[in-house]
């Protein structure tokens, strides 16, 4: 089984990655290496570009079965204040340019990678996945874009029949993530360099 | 993913303990060994700005078998760690 993970040089994306090839996978890895601490390992084919390029992309997608679609435009909660025009126009390219690939190449699936923050507005706790149903959408712009996301899931499902996954990870935590103080400083990487607007995972 | 139970579903990836902020504070301020007494300070939040999070996760159990593995204080005493030595490398 053949993988293509994007964004796979992020702080989850590289953890992914890592399992992946544990478990014996072929996996391709596209990254734009936005993030400053973004590595490129051994053990997988890479490819830098931005996804937003739909012929690249395209090109990526032969031969795959499975696409962890983790790429996105990231930042601090600071960063999603001051860059919300970016965030949702840039990450709506990239979801189209990826999942008519997918629907093009007939993946078998494509596993999503969302975030708690579609549940903005949730006043019923704890949330089931089915309160995203009920409850009004987010009103940040980087909420509203992964829920923007799980629609490309669920239109690219009824219309092209292109399986999905979808997950929503609550507040990732971990090693090879650097901490920073992302009120005031807009990104969340300290003193290192500051990443542009354009960030992305 | 490979049970293939997953197929057209979402799921809520988390442990399913809720934590305050102030709470992961003083675990930080604990884990960290720090020697002033820990004293906290408000800023004014973000207008639009998610209040709350606490996910149901028995989906993920029931449907998949998963389960978070580390808790918080071994999460945090794992992160602690590795940026203390990766701080000592860097100076």
């Amino acid at each position: 089984m053949k993988f293509v993970v994007t964004g796979g040089c992020g702080f989850i994306g590289s953890e992914v990655v890592r399992q992946l090839i544990e478990r014996g996978y072929k996996v391709k890895v596209v990254d734009n290496l936005s993030k400053p601490e973004s590595m490129v390992k051994d053990g997988y084919e890479f490819h830098q570009f931005d996804l937003a390029d739909r012929q690249k992309t395209l090109d990526i997608f032969k031969g795959i079965d499975i696409c962890i679609n983790l790429a996105a435009k990231i930042g601090g909660i600071g960063y999603f204040h001051k860059y919300p025009a970016t965030i949702l126009s840039e990450n709506n390219k990239i979801y189209s340019s990826t999942f008519e690939a997918a629907a093009k190449r007939r993946i078998q699936r494509m596993v999503y990678i969302s975030s708690s923050m579609v549940f903005e507005s949730a006043t019923q706790f704890p949330s089931k996945e089915q309160d995203i149903l009920e409850i009004p959408p987010p009103l940040s712009a980087y909420g509203f874009s992964k829920l923007i996301g799980e629609q490309y899931c669920k239109a690219f499902n009824d219309e092209y029949g292109l399986d999905y996954s979808i997950c929503r990870p609550f507040n990732a935590y971990g090693v090879n993530e650097f901490p920073g103080d992302s009120r005031r400083d807009n990104q969340c990487y300290g003193k290192r360099e500051r990443s542009k607007p354009g960030l992305q995972r | 993913m490979e049970s293939g139970k997953g197929v057209n579903q979402d799921f809520n990836v988390s442990t399913s303990e809720p934590t305050r902020i102030i709470d992961l504070a003083r675990k930080l301020w604990k884990i960290l060994e720090q020697e002033k007494e820990f004293r906290a300070e408000n800023v004014k939040g973000f207008e639009f700005d998610i209040r709350k999070r606490i996910p149901d996760t028995s989906k993920m159990r029931n449907l998949l078998g998963w389960e978070a593995k580390t808790n918080l204080d071994e999460g945090l005493r794992e992160v602690t760690d590795w940026l203390r030595a990766k701080l000592q490398n860097e100076n």
